[in-house]
């Protein structure tokens, strides 16, 4: 196929974009698909949903392979890459880099028929002029081609390399976190879970809790069992089910630390930690312990008290300063805070006990107080041992008359212990603080009103992107105005409120790394309270999830296109939701108008199993449970489901797929129900398996066996008739090697390859072979087929027939040797022998009917075996014979044959039918013998007779002229004596002449040369006329005519005569002491009778038949007193024969006896 | 020369009928000329015509229907009313195919026989 023809394409494969218009464009021929007319209907199917698909898919076809990919597939190709070069081309050439991968998922899932899921698979793919890393998310399916074969693999696929490199990151920081974890000196863990395993804990933590190592991977509670009873476990729940982050200051906790429980002052917070679903897996815990600022808080607590009683009992040191004088006054208590053992230290020693760095904080101090009145302040005094201590001094300035300062009265304490812890505090503070500059979240604390930002921690910069310079130490709001409207009224609520204000994925615009852009966070406004209760300042904890948002957000993009794809797919969709209830979710158009019949406000948004109710009892509820339980795709084919829609119940045939539907990970959201109703498909298949299944009965009834050969695959299917044919059991299937390899080895090639050659040409396959069973029994088959062809005329089948004809074949054996035999036996004969067909054509001679003509074979055949006889016979020969072949009557014909020398010489020729069990004609047999040289002598006898009838009648004429003659010339004599002599005479001489006559027509018909004349008679005139001669000349009898018919009849006017008379002669001649003889002629439509009625002697009806034989006389004493031949009825009943008529008689002994003879009445036909 | 025309010449080379035969026609009025050696039979029309020629089929030697066929293709004699008798059970069948007029199945009726002897020569 050319370019040129593209247009052409278009009927099969429609729009699909760029990749469409390359699709149709591609000059397929060229590949091992062909051209697209002969692409399987499966294949289109697949394309065309692929090429409408918004989804990026990708499909392999065929064994090589071949790749199609759509316009959402393509940009994963990149530049410079794949497309458009692998559209067509076999996967082993499209994708050489990732062959090794992808090869056994196409396997797995060809082979298996199950589709395979894969989620951030790294396949570098070449694109952008390199191989790059990039991460898949996509499912191989297995599309099944007409024969429901996996013919192809259906790729559906997103790229998820930006998803992934993301969660890497992610995964990157929290490592960086578990590691900041471990090493950061404030006690730290990780408890997970619902039980609270410790999954990470820090050196402090352990020390903290006074335990080792072996505690990381238990529950808190095996770890720590004395936290029982007391209030941290509870708060721990109540974190992880709030997610609010609890913050305990100096809580006691009594801990097992060297088997002894000791009460632990700790400060801690608990806060909950999230994975990326925002769901808690665990609680982040930091504490310090604050045992000893308690104590040591305590202990100054104590002092203070004391202090009441210090003017009394002198515990604090007091001093009295004169400032004109500098000189001082001080307890002893005084000098003890100082460290001095000596008793009068001056002034100056007291002052120069001062640390040099906070010298200038006592003299502004002093400064102060000569302003204001008061003394205070704080220094650390180094002590002669040089340890340093911490004091604090205060004083009230005492004026004199003059206004002017004159002494300083005050107190000293010391406040080392104090200081240190307060350091203590300090440093973990610092510490704490350290830890959440580098925490994962932003951290930042908002201090006052203006929400000055007093410290923000790297990753509160990274995320808000400035500068700590310029952005810690100012309002928020200076640096950060674009956020100023959505965080400013939170802030304050918090701030006014003292609660905490949490806040999921707010969407805060932000003008960071260059430009304005949304940003997603997850966020806590924590109040941080002052010893006065009221909040002065807010902890912010900002992480940021836009990244996370934006991906769901595009997932829900997606989601919305998939929907939209789900209601306007061709197929019937529907997705159901919930595991628990089965919410019908969505459902397209197609499936309601189809398959449910319902409308859409009908079932959306309700239960499956209460819309459908009848689909309890039916399997899809059990499999969709499956789907939901394994999240493995169910597919099936033609699988029978009844609906109840508006209209009623309904049955279905579906090719139907429950597809999971997954929301994260492995968690089932939902199923995807694809169904395509194939009922028509299955109904006409199912005709036709009916159809065929009743060829079945019908060929297997007939013994038929049938197949179809495949000829470009050269599978064969066959009914198991064929099998036992060949020899086997009927289950088994046999190849079409196997076949060739039973046949007959001497027929493989010479009749079996020969006739499936000439069938690849003509069409038409036919053979008689011999087959050889495993038992080594030789069997015969016989073929028969026809080929179909395709357009290109080239063989695409073979259909056909197997037939055992072994039996047949050892008949037509037995057939053929009985005529072999049959042959030699006639050809050995000297009659001739022949055969003719039911029809009449002669198909056989013997031999010796081509010895005697000295024809051969083929002259006979060409000419015809009618050239054999005598032209003067063959009128009369074809006649008799197609009447014998029409009526099925035996053939008995004379006639002459021509011998080789030209002479011809007489043959009776018989024929008979042969006839099957059920009486149909089936062939003839004749034989025809010599009689020339009978008939010869019948000849000679025939022309003795007649010559002796001849000689006998000559003196007859002469004695019969003279006496008539006499007669005539004395009929007036006297002479009475004389003329009855002459008349005596005259009557015996007639009677010889009767005699003579009838002994010359007893031998004509013994010859079969009684001729008759055939003419149209009124049979009533005749009789008539002979009565009344017969009257005339008998003076006993009268004979009496009854005639009911004036019939005319075809017959030998004399021989019809000659048969009444002799009746007449007879009645009157066997009843002598009768008066009466009556004659009575009947007509039917076709048939004359007349009958000759007597009374006399009768006739016993054992003779009835015996009277017409030749010769026959009745025995008995008063018969055999009457004279005759026995001739008389003989020559009656022979005429009457050769006029197609019938004789008989009835009579009884002494009763009469009536003679009938009837004739066919003369027709003009 | 003129030749004498008479009724009836008998031909039958047994020579009782030929004189009953004779004695019957004569008797009936008829005139009557008899030849019972059929080698005569020529000379004898030479002279005579008959009307009607009374011929046995079996003349000793000679086959009455070869002369009735001889007669009836000569133009001189074709007119000559033949009948040819005979107890042969099958002259009347070949003596009628070899062109005679009439046929006399011997033995028979004088009535009859003259019957048939006026019906034919008054033709």
């Amino acid at each position: 196929m050319s370019i040129g023809s593209a247009v052409n394409q278009n009927q099969y494969i429609s729009g699909g974009g760029e990749m469409g218009a390359l699709i149709r464009l591609k000059d397929w021929e060229k590949t091992s698909l062909g051209e697209m007319g002969q692409w399987p209907q499966s294949l289109l199917t697949v394309l065309n949903i692929l090429l409408s698909s918004k989804f990026p898919m990708f499909l392999w076809w065929g064994p090589e392979l071949i790749c199609f990919y759509n316009d959402s597939y393509r940009p994963s190709l990149g530049n410079n890459g794949k497309h458009p070069g692998i559209l067509g081309q076999p996967a082993i050439k499209a994708w050489p880099e990732i062959w090794d991968i992808i090869w056994p998922l196409i396997e797995q899932v060809k082979l298996g028929g199950e589709s395979v899921w894969q989620e951030d698979q790294l396949i570098p793919i070449f694109r952008n002029g390199k191989i790059e890393d990039v991460y898949w998310t996509f499912s191989y399916s297995p599309v099944k081609d007409e024969s429901g074969k996996n013919a192809g693999v259906l790729v559906v696929c997103t790229e998820t390399t930006d998803k992934f490199l993301g969660l890497a990151k992610i995964a990157e920081s929290e490592k960086k976190f578990r590691n900041l974890v471990t090493e950061a000196i404030v006690a730290t863990s990780i408890l997970t879970g619902k039980d609270f395993v410790i999954e990470l804990a820090n050196d402090e933590a352990l020390k903290l809790w006074g335990k080792d190592r072996s505690v990381i991977g238990k529950t808190i509670v095996e770890a720590i069992p004395e936290l029982k009873g007391q209030p941290y476990l509870k708060i721990l729940d109540d974190v992880f089910t709030t997610g609010i982050t609890y913050e305990g200051k100096e809580n006691i906790a009594w801990l097992n630390i060297d088997g002894i429980l000791k009460p632990v002052y700790v400060n801690f917070i608990y806060k909950a930690l999230l994975d990326s679903n925002k769901n808690i897996y665990g609680i982040l815990v930091m504490g310090y312990e604050v045992t000893e600022q308690v104590h040591a808080r305590n202990k100054i607590a104590e002092a203070e008290e004391r202090t009441q009683l210090a003017l009394d009992a002198a515990l604090l040191g007091t001093f009295d300063i004169n400032l004109a004088t500098d000189k001082i006054i001080f307890s002893n208590r005084f000098c003890e805070i100082f460290g001095f053992s000596h008793i009068n230290p001056s002034h100056q020693e007291f002052l120069n006990a001062v640390h040099p760095d906070d010298l200038h904080i006592r003299n502004e101090a002093t400064q102060k107080a000569f302003e204001t009145g008061f003394l205070n302040y704080e220094v650390s005094i180094v002590w002669p041992d040089n340890s340093i201590h911490w004091i604090n001094a205060q004083g009230k300035i005492f004026y004199d008359e003059n206004k002017k300062p004159a002494t300083i009265l005050g107190t000293v304490k010391d406040i080392t212990e104090q200081k240190n812890s307060l350091q203590v505090i300090e440093e973990s503070e610092k510490k704490f603080r350290n830890t959440v500059m580098q925490a994962p979240a932003g951290i930042a604390i908002l201090k006052g009103e203006s929400f000055e930002v007093e410290m923000a921690n790297e990753m509160y910069l990274r995320l808000v992107d400035k500068p700590e310079k310029g952005f810690v130490g100012k309002p928020l709001f200076e640096t950060l105005p674009e956020v100023k409207d959505v965080v400013e009224p939170l802030l304050n609520n918090v701030l006014k409120t003292g609660t905490p204000y949490y806040a999921n994925e707010l969407e805060v615009m932000l003008n960071r790394y260059g430009k304005k852009e949304f940003g997603y966070f997850n966020l806590t406004y924590q109040p941080l309270r002052e010893s006065s209760r009221s909040t002065s300042s807010i902890m912010v904890v900002a992480t940021e999830v836009t990244h996370q948002v934006e991906t769901r957000n595009a997932l829900l993009e997606r989601e919305k296109q998939f929907r939209s794809v789900v209601t306007q797919s061709p197929f019937a969709i529907a997705i159901i939701k919930d595991e628990a209830d089965w919410i019908i979710d969505i459902v397209n158009p197609t499936m309601l108008k189809n398959m449910w019949r319902k409308e859409l406000h009908e079932v959306q948004g309700k239960k499956l199993m209460e819309v459908f109710p009848e689909l309890h009892g039916q399997k899809f509820p059990q499999l969709l449970k499956d789907v939901f339980a394994t999240g493995k795709v169910h597919t099936e084919n033609e699988a029978v489901a009844y609906v109840d829609g508006n209209d009623g119940r309904k049955k279905y045939f579906v090719d139907f797929e429950y597809a999971p539907l997954f929301e994260s990970g492995t968690k089932v959201s939902g199923v995807m129900i694809t169904v395509y109703d194939v009922t028509e498909k299955v109904e006409a298949r199912q005709q036709i398996k009916d159809a065929a299944d009743r060829l079945l009965l019908a060929t297997e009834g007939t013994q038929l066996a049938t197949w179809d050969l495949n000829l470009q695959t050269r599978d064969i299917i066959h009914s198991p008739r064929l099998a036992e044919i060949f020899g086997h059991e009927r289950s088994v299937n046999l190849t079409h090697q196997q076949m060739r390899e039973i046949i007959h080895p001497a027929d493989v090639h010479e009749i079996v390859e020969k006739a499936f050659d000439e069938a690849l040409q003509t069409g038409i396959y036919n053979y008689e072979a011999r087959v050889v069973h495993p038992d080594n029994s030789i069997h015969w088959i016989r073929t028969q087929g026809k080929v179909v062809f395709d357009e290109q005329n080239t063989p695409q089948r073979m259909l056909g027939t197997i037939i055992d004809i072994t039996e047949r074949k050892r008949s037509l054996q037995i057939i053929e040797e009985s005529e072999k035999k049959f042959r030699t036996l006639a050809d050995s004969m000297p009659q001739f022998i022949w055969t003719g067909d039911k029809e009449g054509h002669l198909n056989y001679f013997n031999q010796a009917v081509y010895n005697y003509s000295g024809l051969t074979p083929e002259q006979i055949n060409k000419e015809g075996w009618i050239q054999i006889v005598h032209p003067d016979d063959r009128e009369e020969n074809i006649k008799q014979w197609l009447h014998s072949v029409a009526t099925g009557e035996a053939f008995l014909f004379e006639h002459r044959f021509k011998r080789y020398d030209g002479e011809y010489r007489w043959q009776l020729s018989r024929a008979i039918p042969q006839k099957d069990a059920n009486g149909n004609l089936q062939m003839w047999v004749g034989t025809s013998t010599d009689i020339d040289e009978i008939k010869k002598h019948d000849q000679q006898k025939d022309d003795f007779i007649k010559m002796a009838s001849h000689e006998l009648k000559t003196p007859v004429t002469t004695i019969k002229g003279y006496v008539q003659l006499l007669l005539k010339t004395h009929t007036d004599s006297n002479d009475n004596f004389l003329s009855g002599s002459l008349i005596t005479i005259d009557k015996q001489v007639s009677k010889l002449t009767k005699l003579i006559t009838d002994l010359l027509d007893v031998t004509k018909i013994e010859t079969g040369s009684l001729q008759l004349t055939k003419e149209a008679i009124n049979i009533g005139e005749k009789v008539k006329e002979i009565i009344k001669d017969i009257n005339a000349t008998t003076q006993t009898h009268t004979i009496i005519l009854h005639q009911h018919a004036e019939p005319v009849i075809y017959a030998d006017k004399n021989r019809i005569e000659q048969v009444v008379i002799n009746l007449l002669t007879n009645a009157i001649k066997y009843s002598p002491k009768a008066k009466e003889v009556i004659v009575e002629i009947k007509s039917s439509e076709k048939m004359v009778t007349v009958s000759v009625k007597d009374f006399g002697i009768g006739i016993s009806s054992g003779d009835h038949k015996k009277i017409f034989e030749r010769f026959y006389r009745v025995s008995g004493k008063d018969e055999k007193t009457f004279p005759g031949f026995g001739i008389g009825l003989f020559i009656v009943h022979e005429i009457i024969q050769l006029h197609q008529g019938k004789i008989w008689v009835e009579s009884e002994k002494n009763k009469g006896a009536v003679f009938y003879f009837s004739l066919p009445v003369f027709t003009k036909e | 020369m003129m030749k004498e025309d008479i009724d009836v010449l008998l031909v039958d080379d047994d020579q009782d009928i030929c004189i009953m035969m004779e004695s019957i026609l004569k008797f009936s009025g008829y005139s009557v000329q008899y030849c019972s050696v059929p080698e005569k039979l020529w000379q004898i029309l030479s002279d005579k015509t008959p009307a009607l020629l009374l011929m046995d089929m079996f003349l000793s030697g000679t086959d009455g229907r070869d002369i009735c066929k001889k007669l009836k293709s000569n133009q001189e004699t074709s007119s000559i009313k033949i009948m040819m008798m005979s107890a042969h059970p099958d002259g009347e069948e070949t003596c009628l195919r070899a062109g005679a007029d009439d046929f006399l199945a011997k033995p028979f009726d004088i009535d009859y026989f003259t019957d048939k002897v006026k019906r034919i020569l008054k033709d």
